[in-house]
């Protein structure tokens, strides 16, 4: 006997590009299965995710499609995911290599997961750029980053004082 | 011309200083507003501020033994600064620690700051005193005095650095006789790093106090380590996980860990270590009477013999727990135990106890602990325990299987008593629990002995026969051989009659479909017509 056919879900991006999706797929994102469990008839016009661009999106589903069937978190388990966060910033070999793109993509699926409650994608890529930044001195981050030094003099002797602690016993 | 006013006096150059001054000032304010305005332009900008708290708190676990190595993303840009000097809950764990290679842990500026940064957050406190700091304590008396908001505290003090009616340390005792409402974990150490006994030195206050003042409802771990005082105060009703550990003579009294076990229903894990200071006695608590730690799925015990058959006498583990139990010095039985490695007594679980009473009215409470050592590829039956200590600390063993035998028939020509017996018993009581075992010579020749020597073996007999109906094929198997060598055996048995009826049931009992089916019906045959042609005889 054939499986019983998957339910396939429109949705449109801000740039109008559309992508028809598995259901179970699309239920990564807290933010669609909640408007998909409060659709009760089928319906055809496409879900608008007016805050998403369509080459994001087709990365965030390329996540969705790897990780599908995995339970999502609970609020028991955000509790324990929380928990483990303090442990391990540790990512998977396959999340890894995902994440490797350009900095401004990096921030486009960070804002992404955020905005469609995708909570392990959102980890990720927060992850990455925490691994990106650990280890570095400011100004190896503002370098990494494009970002200058907008410091007051005020705040510059602040900063300084606060470098000292390192010498204070 | 010098323009004049009052006393001062103002040349041209410095009014064209001034305005120079205001030019450079406004110019420098204008490249910080463009800065600003730049920085704005960088992808990660376009992160709202809950994200960057996010990707901050990650910085920060991932920075562990420094504590504040996270805090250059304080020193990269201004929008950075602002949101993180803002946000109390990054500035939530307070370290102090001058130990090597993190300086700034041990720096008392950055310690106060840190405390003043996080605003009214409940609280992560870590200190430990190393060799180099000073004895002052004041700055843990200023981070303390933040208990009623401190989630996690964790105290490590060298104990030679003061003497017992010290003045530190009555201040110290005072201040954690503060009610700690918030407080979830708990964690005191009283390092010992000196060896031998002129260099043994732990930290105890001059009396016991009442811990948190008797507020401190949130507890749901304790960590002490050479605990200074009893356990009085602290509560176990949010409990989950309990560690005590200890040498030499403890503070930490039974009644005390008695009455803080009663209340900790939720108890998942347990580790003692020479955990409460014991003089002896012999509570022996009926098990229904004994405190029951029902959610309890693991423990780790580390006592001396004596102190071990106290603790679980009054303390019932349940038998889902996995338990891991390390005897360190068991008296008389010093010998044997030398004889099995230690992990042998790792990973074990009780699988049943037992009340016999023996010949001269006392009476023997054993405990049957089998163990599953994940380390090792042979599994092993463990620990009789003999629970009553007024009856002789008769059997004390854990074997891998394989030894079993042998052991157990050398213990036999050594004319076993009664408790040895049982303990064989008790073994295939566990029997049900274990599976591809190749026991079957071993059983079958202990069942003989044992029946030769009149001793009712039945009720072993029958747990034994019941294993047909479960486990591997193979181990099936190799239980029917067994039982089928007992029955060619017979003659030995002063009830054949009861053997043959034992036998008729289980066999029967057995299910048709089964692929041994042929064995267990010739079986079934030849012990029918045991009855046939032998009833006489018998």
């Amino acid at each position: 006997m054939a499986a019983p056919a998957t339910q396939q879900i429109k949705i449109r991006c801000n740039d109008e590009k559309e992508f028809t999706v598995d259901r179970d797929v699309l239920e990564r994102s807290v933010l669609i299965k909640n408007m998909l469990e409060d659709v009760t008839e089928q319906q055809d016009a496409p879900i608008p995710l007016p805050n998403v661009s369509g080459p994001v999106m087709a990365k965030v589903l390329e996540y969705c499609t790897h990780h599908r069937g995995e339970p999502l978190p609970s609020a028991d388990t955000e509790q324990s995911q929380d928990e483990t966060r303090k442990r391990t910033t540790d990512i998977s070999e396959w999340d890894q290599k995902f994440i490797t793109v350009d900095q401004e993509m990096l921030f486009e699926i960070i804002l992404a997961a955020n905005y469609l409650d995708i909570k392990s994608l959102l980890d990720v890529g927060c992850k990455t750029v925490a691994n990106m930044i650990k280890g570095k001195t400011p100004e190896e981050i503002r370098k990494l980053f494009n970002i200058v030094n907008d410091f007051t003099p005020e705040e510059e002797a602040q900063i300084k004082k606060e470098n000292e602690w390192a010498e204070d016993r | 011309m010098p323009w004049h006013a009052g006393t001062f006096t103002l040349t041209l150059q410095d009014v064209e200083r001034y305005l120079l001054d205001k030019e450079i000032t406004e110019l420098d304010e204008k490249l910080q507003i463009l800065r600003a305005k730049r920085n704005r332009l960088s992808p990660i900008s376009s992160l709202p501020p809950e994200l960057l708290t996010r990707i901050f708190s990650f910085v920060q676990r991932q920075t562990y033994w420094d504590a504040y190595e996270w805090t250059a993303v304080t020193h990269v840009c201004q929008d950075w600064r602002i949101h993180a000097l803002g946000t109390a809950t990054l500035w939530r764990r307070i370290v102090h620690d001058s130990s090597y290679p993190r300086p700034r842990n041990g720096s008392q500026p950055a310690a106060l700051t840190i405390l003043q940064r996080s605003g009214k957050c409940k609280l992560d406190v870590d200190v430990y005193q190393s060799y180099t700091l000073p004895r002052d304590l004041t700055l843990l008396f200023t981070i303390l005095a933040e208990l009623p908001r401190i989630k996690t505290l964790r105290l490590s003090l060298r104990p030679e650095s003061y003497c017992m009616d010290s003045p530190e340390l009555q201040k110290l005792a005072l201040i954690l006789c503060n009610p700690a409402p918030v407080l979830e974990e708990f964690r005191f150490s009283s390092l010992i790093l000196t060896s031998g006994e002129e260099g043994m030195h732990r930290l105890g206050f001059d009396n016991d106090l009442v811990w948190f003042n008797g507020v401190s409802p949130q507890l749901r771990s304790i960590i002490l380590s050479f605990s200074p005082s009893d356990l009085v105060g602290l509560h176990g009703q949010n409990l989950t996980n309990l560690e005590l550990r200890n040498t030499g003579q403890s503070r930490v009294s039974f009644s005390a860990l008695l009455d803080l076990l009663s209340e900790a229903k939720g108890l998942k894990t347990i580790s003692l270590d020479h955990a409460f200071s014991f003089e002896g006695g012999t509570p022996i608590q009926p098990i229904s009477s004994r405190v029951s730690l029902g959610a309890l799925s693991s423990s780790d015990l580390s006592f001396d013999l004596p102190e071990l058959v106290y603790f679980l006498t009054t303390i019932a583990v349940p038998s889902t727990s996995q338990t891991t139990l390390r005897i360190t010095s068991i008296g008389e039985l010093h010998e044997l135990l030398e004889a099995l490695s230690d992990h042998f007594l790792d990973a074990m679980r009780p699988v049943s106890s037992m009340t016999y009473c023996l010949e001269d009215g006392s009476r023997l409470d054993l405990e049957l602990r089998a163990a599953f050592p994940t380390h090792s590829s042979e599994p092993y039956i463990s620990i009789l325990f003999p629970l009553d200590t007024h009856a002789p600390l008769s059997g004390l063993n854990a074997l891998p299987l394989s030894q079993m035998h042998t052991l157990l028939l050398a213990r036999h020509d050594d004319n076993i008593e009664l408790p040895e017996a049982l303990e064989v018993f008790g073994w295939c009581r566990a029997l049900d629990h274990l599976t591809n075992l190749a026991l079957e010579d071993a059983f079958v020749d202990l069942f003989i002995n044992f029946a030769q020597e009149n001793i009712d073996i039945f009720p072993a007999l029958e747990t034994f026969a019941a294993c047909l109906s479960h486990g591997e094929e193979s181990y099936r198997i190799g239980v029917l051989d067994s039982l089928y060598q007992i029955f060619e055996r017979r003659a030995s048995f002063h009830k054949p009659m009861k053997l043959r009826k034992l036998l008729l049931a289980n066999l029967g009992a057995y299910g048709a479909s089964s692929p041994i089916d042929e064995k267990i019906n010739k079986f079934r045959g030849l012990v029918s017509e045991m009855q046939v042609g032998e009833e006489n005889i018998w």
